[in-house]
């Protein structure tokens, strides 16, 4: 019901892009991406394992609506197959109303509501969409696809505010409200290792984001930060995992040099995860995550990037020896770490489509998608990935 | 003697080719003019700092100081036009503009600039349009918008 009913909100919208001469200040806009992928063991996305899969594919359609000039009204509903780890269910990613309430030439602040995105490292907010992204995985360190939902939007309120001076552009946002969890067995089987009987749900959490930008962009800083909190109600005294929540607080600083023909980027920091109840003792666990990448411009066309990204799940036991001798789903220590060496191409062929190749080496599986490789016994700790991308938008 | 003569016969060849050289500049007009901006006359500004063209164009202001919205006007992004204004005049590359707009049109927050199709275009619509800025070629100003200058 809920699927036909977004869909058919997608039919109306561009039924009405198309057939009316819309008011200067709506836009209409949207993307689609294909990226067949395949690996020499492990399956990502799809049954990739020396096969080239086709079920990792992206496509959203967004409005944004000016009536004031201090008033912006915008909503994008997507959907996204990724293998068994993600159905293509068309979601709302974001609906919003935005509100400046100072808006003078140097400094702007306001609030939106609704379902926001959340401020998190240079690319959260645009994760999905190709053509905003170097490359067709971001850095699965910081950008975990595997919990894409809850990482990506929330429902709540987000302040911001930017100011400009002779130091150059500062912004700042902080989103409250509670976590999505729509799909609350991929949520799960992220954050609890499986899809428990009973219900994992979002609680008041924060997340904000600092953002500084020198010489129209040359330099660009950032740091994000904030803590999430979720809920594991079970289903009755029949479920094996009693009652707990989990408080995930991350601490992420970005960094970005850009000439015309080079850029430089680097995003790093801790992820720490706490946990208590669940019939275990309280835990903390902190995590490092971290990428350097450089893109080189050839021509206006033609990039290349290069970059290497490392996750320790586990700071104290990064490589997972501890945590494999005492898991009780039996996780292979390589489960606990991941180094992925990757390097790609990208062709702009005009601003409307763009094809891309990449291949990453890959040591360490501690982001591999779980619904793609259910039998951790079958998960190998040196593999590789290619992939390949053709992505429109308008 | 004879190094004398070839050295003189050089020189008038360089007198003779200086005037051709610059006449074939002239006639490539994408390369050798100069990008102006332009606004609507009714908001009665002249002059703008680099920093506030920046915000203008990576549609980070969204209002004039007289409560105007601010309704920018760009070329095709991928024409010589566009990419001359983006160096030249903003003083940033072509590919931070759209990094920034495709950030703001993607995650809601914001809109990407109006595109028009030709400079005649540019100087109809930033004429007609309250709060309208674009840009155009130098021999494309005229009385129907005003050229601001930009001062760093």
């Amino acid at each position: 019901m809920y699927r036909g009913a977004c869909a058919l909100g997608l039919a109306v919208v561009a039924e009405i892009g198309l057939a009316m001469e819309l008011p200067q200040s709506v836009q209409i806009h949207g993307f689609a991406q294909l990226n067949p992928i395949s690996t020499t063991a492990n399956n990502f996305f799809g049954k990739t394992e020396d096969n080239v899969s086709l079920e990792f594919w992206e496509f959203g359609i967004n409005g944004s609506w000016r009536p004031s000039k201090n008033l912006l009204v915008s909503a994008q509903l997507a959907s996204r197959r990724a293998g068994l780890e993600d159905n293509g269910a068309i979601r709302l990613d974001y609906a919003m109303l935005s509100y400046s309430f100072l808006d003078s030439p140097t400094n702007q602040a306001g609030f939106r509501v609704g379902r926001v995105l959340n401020p998190y490292g240079f690319y959260n907010e645009t994760r999905d969409v190709a053509f905003t992204r170097p490359s067709i995985l971001l850095p699965q360190s910081i950008y975990f696809d595997r919990t894409r939902d809850l990482a990506l939007s929330g429902d709540g309120v987000q302040l911001f505010a930017q100011t400009r001076g002779d130091l150059g552009d500062f912004g700042f946002q902080v989103n409250i409200g509670q976590p999505r969890t729509d799909d609350d067995s991929r949520t799960e089987r992220a954050i609890l290792g499986t899809d428990f009987p009973g219900e994992l749900k979002g609680q008041p959490s924060v997340l904000g984001r600092v953002l500084y930008e020198r010489g129209g962009g040359r330099w660009r800083f950032g740091v994000s930060s904030g803590s999430i909190r979720l809920h594991y109600n079970p289903h009755g005294p029949i479920d094996p995992l009693p009652d707990g929540e989990s408080h995930f607080e991350p601490l992420i600083f970005s960094a970005q040099y850009n000439t015309e023909k080079f850029s430089l980027t680097t995003e790093f920091g801790q992820r720490v995860f706490k946990s208590t109840g669940f019939g275990q003792p309280k835990s903390t666990t902190t995590g490092e995550s971290g990428y350097i990448e450089g893109v080189y411009r050839f021509t206006s066309q033609w990039e290349a990037f290069l970059r290497y990204d490392t996750l320790f799940t586990d700071r104290d036991d990064r490589y997972g020896n501890i945590f494999a001798a005492e898991d009780r789903f039996g996780r292979p220590a390589h489960s606990r770490f991941a180094k992925d060496l990757a390097l790609g191409v990208t062709w702009r062929a005009n601003s409307s489509l763009l094809l891309r190749a990449e291949y990453h080496y890959v040591d360490g599986t501690a982001w591999l998608p779980i619904a793609d490789n259910p039998d951790f016994v079958d998960w190998q700790r040196y593999w590789s990935i290619l992939a390949f991308q053709m992505a429109v938008r308008f | 003697m004879q190094y004398h003569t070839a050295m003189a016969l050089h020189y008038r060849l360089y007198v003779l080719a200086a005037p051709l050289v610059m006449a074939a500049f002239a006639l490539i007009p994408s390369s050798s003019i100069a990008q102006q901006v332009i606004v609507n006359p009714s908001l009665g500004i002249s002059q703008l700092d680099l920093p506030t063209l920046r915000a203008i164009f990576g549609m980070r202001m969204l209002e004039w100081p007289n409560g105007t919205r601010v309704i920018p006007f760009v070329m095709d992004p991928s024409s010589s036009v566009h990419t001359r204004f983006a160096k030249e005049v903003l003083q940033v590359f072509p590919y931070q503009l759209q990094q920034a707009w495709d950030r703001l049109v993607f995650s809601g927050t914001g809109q990407a600039p109006l595109v028009v199709s030709s400079p005649a275009e540019m100087r109809r619509r930033v004429g007609q349009t309250p709060g309208g800025i674009g840009y155009v070629p130098d021999e494309y100003a005229s009385d129907s918008v005003f050229p601001v200058e930009v001062v760093e």
